[in-house]
């Protein structure tokens, strides 16, 4: 059992401020995903979680247990960074087998085990190599393994994935994945790669400037979310952010988007909610896959545009779309043909159409 | 701008292949990327063009003359390298000026072409900045811009992008794509990265350990791979490959995956690798009778938001699916995979050629 409480979390160096009075609960067993650019505060998070930095103020509670007083060693935490910490004079299977020596394990046991691990890792062929002989990707996967191979309760990592190289990320993604549910641990991954947090933790929390902007499963921070960062960071390519303004009234409104025309809003509720920022400009956030194209005498909601740059990226082709300073792109299917220069509607799908206060990037709602 | 041509050029560094057998032909105006693994020859054949080394066989011609003897300074060619090498003391406009003032060009013409490039790139604003004020992606402009002032017959590009993050490596390279439109440059550019030279490319020729192994558009790379290399390392998530053998008449039967599959037009006994590509392969609720089914579970699901990457395990293998949107699994559950066979490469178990292609 291993659940991990946030209440408060507060780092500050000198004038900086690292995490800004942080609260996240994480459940046992959950994978909880740290998700954010460079300077987010995620890192300084999980090193305050691993004891090696100390909160400026808040509570980190394991199973309801303080920790302020219980030092980095003692807190039964597995840490994995992204520049693998292994011993370059050991061999594979001694640097498995480490972890469990420095416990003072029975022989056989910590025999079973590295084989076990190493089976787990695909290194089975690999454990009487030295680790200067290793590639890159496996030296990663030795890391992994000698970290998981003392079964913490609770394990930490740190970007573990991002210097190996595209294909050898997504395959390690998922035995990461299949590594969770076999051991059951909480973990606890720190990223700045969204697809990473969305195929891996069951919730992600996602962070700025230090402050948790929101905390949710992966699919409700896709659909959901919560402001124009969470929207802008999540997705690739990142979700179409146009600014608009609510105009008309008296059950008829609509979305202006100047040189992209207008386009009728339905949804009465939403209505109601932009009312107050009204005269103000919205942004408008709508999905690549959400969005589709259609031919300029096309009636319903849409946006005028010109096709700028259309590219074929295997499963998918990514059309890129101006209207006047309004930049779009539209994700349509393999072998999509369309002219440079085309004259489109981007038709606004509906009950996926974002908005957001222009002002406070705070989601209004989806139409 | 200019044709480049590679004619059966080779170069070897003591027993060590760099490259061998290159035949190569850019064409004027073209965006063409030599696509590969590390070490797969890529750069050397930019230095090749370049003039910093010589072929030890073959030859070399820039816009339809034989460049021979010729070093790198005569053939005019522009290098913009992964590590952007800005002068730290210059502003970014000095930088842009740099090899005009070199060349000794007089100081209007400087400054006018400067203020064209500039405008090119959208950096106007920045022309006063240092570099150390300057982010990575406009540090990069400027790099490029640099290249842009000299005005010359190619520009060669090595990874001009791979030290920026995903997301404005994103834009850069839609922003290097409009450049190339615009200004009618011959671009080689030399990238690892699928996605970005899928994106980017008129044409891709893609290395294997100092060779072509295939050079083609975008699409055709990636719907027609003439080999199991090519198909393995286009496309992500990768294709899935089943080895087993093919019988007499087109009939593939998986080793270690349930599978038998009919292939019109697949000919010769013998062992085979069946691929497939993610997004090709459909799945259903279990019992559903289709064809060319195989029974699954549900192994993982990543959920990607615009669509899911499924693993599925199959007999003893995991294969990956691509199902478009937010489909729902549970872990465990069994299903039945849809397989089209006009969706299925086959390659030769043994050399990794092609057999068959995907219709």
């Amino acid at each position: 059992m291993a659940s991990i409480s946030l209440a408060g979390l507060t780092k500050r160096f000198g004038d900086l401020t690292a995490v800004a009075s942080l609260d996240l609960e994480i459940r046992d067993k959950e994978f909880v995903a740290l998700l954010g650019p460079s300077g987010c505060g995620k890192t300084t998070t999980m090193n305050m979680i691993a004891g090696i930095e100390t909160p400026s103020e808040g509570q980190i509670l394991f199973d309801g247990r303080d920790m302020r007083t219980v030092p980095a060693n003692r807190r039964k935490v597995g840490f994995v960074f992204q520049n693998y910490a292994i011993f370059t004079h050991l061999s594979v299977r001694e640097n498995l087998a480490f972890g469990l020596k420095v416990r003072s394990l029975p022989k056989a046991d910590v025999e079973r085990r590295v084989a076990a691990m190493a089976q787990l890792m695909r290194l089975e062929d690999r454990l009487d190599w030295p680790t200067a002989k290793l590639s890159v990707n496996e030296l990663q996967k030795v890391a992994i393994g000698r970290s998981a191979i003392t079964e913490p309760e609770i394990f930490l990592l740190d970007e573990p994935l991002s210097n190996l190289d595209a294909a050898f990320r997504a395959f390690m993604r998922t035995e990461l994945k299949h590594l969770q549910h076999q051991f059951q641990q909480t973990m606890v991954y720190v990223t700045h790669d969204q697809i990473e947090a969305m195929s891996l933790a069951d919730r992600i929390a996602v962070m700025d400037l230090g402050v948790l902007q929101q905390y949710g499963s992966p699919i409700e921070v896709y659909n959901e979310p919560r402001n124009v960062f969470v929207a802008n960071f999540m997705g690739s390519p990142s979700m179409n952010l146009v600014p608009c303004r609510l105009a008309g009234g008296d059950g008829a409104y609509a979305l202006d988007f100047g040189e992209g025309g207008s386009a009728s809003v339905a949804d009465e509720d939403l209505k109601r909610r932009c009312k107050a920022a009204r005269d103000a400009t919205l942004v408008f956030g709508a999905r690549p896959e959400d969005l589709d194209i259609a031919p300029p005498g096309h009636d319903g909601p849409a946006i005028e545009a010109t096709v700028t740059f259309v590219e074929p990226i295997g499963p998918r082709t990514i059309v890129h779309l101006a209207a006047g300073e309004r930049r779009m792109k539209v994700a349509k299917g393999k072998q999509y043909g369309i002219e440079l220069g085309a004259r489109v509607k981007a038709v606004l799908p509906p009950g996926k159409c974002h908005l957001f206060d222009a002002e406070t990037g705070v989601a209004l709602g989806i139409a | 701008m200019a044709r480049l041509e590679l004619r059966n050029a080779s170069k070897y560094y003591g027993k060590t292949v760099a490259v061998r057998n290159i035949d190569l032909v850019v064409e004027d105006n073209e965006f063409f990327c030599i696509f590969g693994p590390p070490s797969s020859g890529k750069t050397t054949i930019l230095r090749l063009l370049l003039g910093l080394v010589a072929p030890d066989e073959g030859e070399i011609s820039i816009g339809g003359e034989a460049v021979g003897e010729q070093g790198p300074k005569e053939r005019n060619l522009a290098m913009v390298f992964q590590n952007l090498a800005l002068f730290p003391h210059m502003t970014a406009g000095q930088n842009l000026a740099f090899p005009l003032v070199e060349r000794k060009l007089e100081k209007a013409a400087i400054t006018a072409r400067v203020a064209e490039v500039a405008e090119t790139l959208h950096i106007t604003p920045l022309l006063d900045k240092m570099p150390a004020h300057l982010s990575g992606g406009e540090r990069q402009r400027v790099a490029i811009g640099r290249a842009l002032v000299r005005d010359p017959a190619a520009f060669l590009m090595d990874e001009p992008i791979a030290a920026l993050d995903a997301r404005l490596r994103e834009e850069m390279r839609v922003e290097l794509k409009r450049l190339q439109r615009e200004l009618h440059h011959t671009i080689v550019y030399v990238t690892h990265d699928q996605e970005e030279a899928m994106s980017i490319a008129d044409r891709i020729a893609v290395m294997e350990a100092g060779e072509i192994r295939q050079i083609g558009t975008p699409a055709e790379i990636y719907n027609l791979p003439n080999s199991r290399y090519v198909a393995e390392l286009i496309g992500a998530p990768p294709m899935n490959f089943v080895d087993g053998t093919l019988a007499d008449g087109g009939r593939f039967e998986g080793r270690d995956v349930p599978l038998s599959v009919a292939l019109e037009g697949a000919d010769g006994a013998g062992p085979a690798a069946l691929a497939v590509r993610p997004e090709d392969i459909g799945i259903d609720s279990a019992g559903s009778g289709n064809g060319a089914g195989v029974d699954a579970e549900i192994f993982e699901v990543e959920p990607l938001g615009a669509f899911t990457i499924v693993d599925v395990s199959v007999g003893e293998r995991i294969l990956k699916v691509q199902a478009p949107g937010q489909p729902r699994f549970t872990l465990g559950e069994q299903v039945r995979l849809a397989l089209d066979p006009d969706r299925c490469h086959l390659f030769h178990g043994e050399t990794g050629d092609l057999i068959r292609s995907a219709r």
